[in-house]
């Protein structure tokens, strides 16, 4: 087959606090006429860079488009060479205020605006690649996140490109329209399309593509033909292991050991919580669960289905319309106290021993403060009046940074000059140490905990909120991640469009069922 | 008591509240692309002593305004290398921009302080004038106000029913977004902050040779920065520029027609001038606080409020 893109040498440096990243380093990447071709890598590897240089130049290195050098300087001139991008983060792909046809400007033309003419050509482009059903006059921020994701990917097939480029487009998709997805590549490769696909799902790569280019460090280390190698490998999970193993550069352990746990007491109980998002529309209709401790409790679904929503209601980030949030003490005299958290200060429901990992991890650091300073914003308070403790805060910090094996030069440097994986450890070593009050376990809520984190962090995050389940805490997990939430919960509830659609145990739980629940599919319809 | 119904009254009303459109209209779009000019008053003041010296110089009405706008569009021009090519905070800049303006106003003026000079006539509509009432308020005017009547309408379709409006609209949303689409960012902003400095020019030949025609030190008395408020007030709507203009321009004409009315118990001698001079700041900060409650939902300013990438720099 021929080729129709080639980079060679291509280099790319940023710089930032400080420090030059070669984000690319002398890459070669070529792709050939009618493929469907994979860059894998972990965060940070240097894909998106990459695929990046297509659209503003490198800062050195040729590209060759069908064998003549060309220099695309700009995203117009891609365009005119028939390159077409769906980019990941949405937030600056989309004009949240605008609708869909006024942020598809591509295939606009003369002074005037026909928005009418744009509509239809959107509708029947939906159609055509069978999309799915988008109004093209909805705005932007009335659609759910997998439908902004079709919108991204129809933006860039609707100029009918030669070379079309995905970045993680399957991020905010369930499972089926995945499938559906890659049928939609596989007919397009049969119309003579050359395909890029960046992803982290190894699983797709190995089932739909026909090449896989693994990226580490911002350099390539090995271009594979998926056909030959599959009949080397015994079986996926070997060939998982393999492109795991190429991506890290080291041997992964990818076995959790999940031990047999009885569940413990219920510990806390959200019951009938109804909450709207800062639009005013409801996103969480009625959500009732368990904690208990013991225990992992999966919230599995596609981000933007009200896991934040529920989780800033619990925590008093966002005003509770109605429900209640309940914390079931210890006993005195034999009764056990249940304390209602709805409504209470942020404080006091910290002070009950619960302890949240935010996704984002802005939302839990202060990126200018010192290390130090981060891993005692729990407990500053405790030294009591007007001076802080020294000694004891440096004690601490010094012991968390060790035992959390946090990468740094010293406990004064800015948690702005960590890599993303220290950044998280900081924020892990701090919420999982929370001293809870005499006679309780620890609640732990962690949202994406392991979001954008490399492998070796991921691990170890993972085996973290499994030592605290060992040790008697009560967590829950909402996670986007399906195989992280069927890996760690004993329990798995499904959210969809802010009800949760059923509750399984972790020997029921299987992808396929999770994956139909998280598309809207009730508990019942499953089993049947 | 003063006579609300008094066409002629009306009349100057229209004049006054001309001076506040033609700079908001040009200010909604340098915000629309994104850059905010806190400029204004500095490019009114200086467009208003250089198209009056010019004009003074060379006996030549027009050649004055369109060195207005000249001056006007230059000043912005500054303002767009420092806010679009070098990232500066635009804040910063627009206040300095002031300070520039109000200096180069002195410089330009001097030699025709309270110099006196004919102004552009009225010219009345034909047919139009005869209205009752209504022509006389709005059809008796000269050609700057009806160019306001023209331009408003006109900007309003350019912003939303042509290609060039919604790219403009798209940069001053998400740049990221539009320059991933091949739009020109900085070219546009640049387009549009020139074109609000020279509509501010514009409003200032205005104020010197269509309106009140003379021209004296900070004669501008601080209007140019009601404009900031009326492109909140007018919600980034051409069309809304003249609610807000014209709400100010009554201020502005009838603070000297109530000075002789007295107000039983509170001011039994007539209100004081003074009063009557606070109130067009007054109604600006009590305008943008009920705006900025209004806005203050959400779902309101996603549908309503400022363009979502205003006043913020934009690297690629």
């Amino acid at each position: 087959m021929e080729t129709v893109l080639e980079m060679q040498n291509v280099c790319k440096t940023f710089y930032g606090d400080g420090v030059e990243i070669h984000a690319n380093d002398n890459v070669n990447f070529s792709l050939k006429h009618g493929e469907i071709h994979a860059l894998l890598g972990e965060n940070g590897a240097g894909k998106s860079t990459l695929v990046n240089n297509l659209f503003r130049k490198p800062d050195s290195g040729t590209i060759l488009l069908r064998g003549k050098e060309v220099e695309l300087s700009n995203p117009i001139a891609a365009l005119r060479h028939g390159l077409a991008i769906a980019r990941q983060d949405l937030s600056k792909s989309l004009i949240e205020r605008h609708t869909v046809a006024e942020n598809i400007l591509s295939i606009s033309e003369g002074f005037f605006l026909s928005l009418s003419r744009i509509e239809r050509e959107i509708t029947s482009a939906l159609n055509k690649y069978e999309l799915g059903d988008i109004d093209p006059k909805t705005k932007i921020w009335k659609l759910s996140g997998g439908e902004k994701q079709r919108v991204e990917i129809l933006k860039a097939l609707i100029t009918d490109p030669e070379i079309i480029i995905l970045d993680e487009p399957t991020s905010m998709l369930t499972p089926p329209e995945i499938v559906n997805l890659f049928s939609l590549l596989n007919s397009l490769r049969s119309q003579g399309k050359s395909i890029i696909i960046i992803t982290h799902h190894l699983e797709e790569a190995i089932n739909y593509c026909d090449r896989i280019t693994v990226m580490r460090h911002g350099e390539v280390v090995a271009t594979l033909e998926t056909e030959k190698e599959k009949n080397a490998w015994v079986s996926e999970e070997e060939g998982i292991r393999r492109l795991a193993t190429l991506m890290v550069g080291k041997e992964v352990l990818y076995e959790l050991a999940r031990k047999k746990m009885e569940p413990g007491k219920l510990t806390a109980e959200i019951q009938g919580l109804f909450t709207t998002n800062d639009m005013g529309d409801t996103v969480v209709n009625g959500v009732s669960l368990q904690l208990k401790e013991n225990q992992i409790l999966g919230i599995a679904g596609i981000s933007g289905n009200g896991q934040q929503e529920l989780v800033e209601a619990m925590l008093h980030w966002r005003k509770v319309d109605s429900g209640k949030v309940l914390i079931h003490g210890k006993k005195i005299d034999g009764v056990s106290i249940v304390q209602d958290i709805t409504g209470k200060s942020i404080r006091e429901i910290r002070d009950l021993g619960i302890a949240y990992i935010p996704e984002d991890r802005r939302k839990a650091l202060i990126l200018d403060l010192s290390i130090r300073e981060n891993l005692i914003l729990n407990s500053y308070r405790k030294s009591g009046g007007l001076f802080i403790d020294q000694k004891s805060i440096v004690n601490v910090t010094e012991e968390l940074i060790s035992i959390f094996k946090i990468k740094t030069p010293s406990a004064l440097s800015s948690v702005r000059s960590l890599s993303g994986g220290n950044r998280q450890k900081v924020v892990v070593a701090r919420e999982t140490t929370l001293a809870p009050p005499e006679g309780r376990k620890l609640i732990l809520i962690a949202e994406n905990p392991t979001f954008g984190l490399d492998v070796g962090t991921t691990q170890f995050v993972r085996e973290e909120l499994l030592r605290l389940r060992e040790e008697g805490a009560a967590i829950m997990l909402i996670s986007s991640d399906l195989t992280e939430v069927l890996a760690l919960s004993d329990r798995i509830a499904v959210m969809y469009k802010g009800k949760i659609m059923g509750i399984l145990n972790s020997q029921e739980a299987t992808r396929e069922k999770v994956g139909l629940m998280m598309g809207g599919s009730t508990l019942q319809e499953v089993i049947e | 008591m003063v006579e609300l119904l008094n066409p002629i009254l009306w009349h100057s009303i229209v004049a006054a509240a001309t001076f506040f459109v033609l700079p908001t209209l040009g200010e909604i779009y340098a915000e629309r692309s994104g850059i905010l000019n806190l400029g204004i008053e500095g490019m009114v003041i200086a467009g208003a002593a250089g198209s009056y010296a010019i004009a003074y110089q060379t006996q030549d009405i027009l050649l004055g305004v369109l060195f207005g706008m000249f001056i006007g569009g230059l000043l912005a021009t500054i303002h767009a290398i420092l806010t679009i090519t070098f990232n500066r905070n635009q804040v910063v800049s627009g206040i300095g921009l002031t300070i520039l303006g109000t200096g180069l106003s002195g410089l330009l003026g001097d030699a025709v302080v309270g110099k006196a000079l004919k102004g552009i006539d009225s010219t009345p509509i034909p047919i139009l004038k005869d209205i009752p009432t209504i022509g006389e308020v709005f059809f008796d005017q000269n050609i700057f106000v009806y160019l306001s009547f023209i331009l408003a309408p006109i900007l309003w379709f350019i912003l939303y029913k042509t290609r060039i409006g919604i790219l403009i609209r798209s940069v001053g949303e998400n740049p990221s977004a539009s320059m991933n689409q091949g739009v020109n960012v900085r070219l546009i902003r640049y387009l549009c902050v020139i074109f609000g400095g020279m509509m501010a020019g514009l409003g200032g030949a205005y104020l010197s040779l269509g309106w009140l025609n003379f021209w004296t030190d900070g004669m501008t008395q601080g209007r140019g920065w009601i404009v900031i408020a009326l492109v909140v007030v007018a919600l980034w709507n051409p069309l809304g520029a003249f609610i807000g203009s014209y709400l100010f321009g009554m201020f502005d004409v009838l603070q000297f027609s109530f000075q002789h009315e007295a107000i039983p118990f509170i001011f039994p001698t007539g209100i004081p001038p003074s009063v009557l001079k606070m109130m067009p700041p007054v109604s600006t900060i009590l305008f943008l606080a009920i705006w900025g409650i209004i806005l203050s939902q959400q779902k309101v300013k996603s549908i309503v409020g400022a363009p979502t990438a205003l006043a913020k720099p934009f690297e690629d």
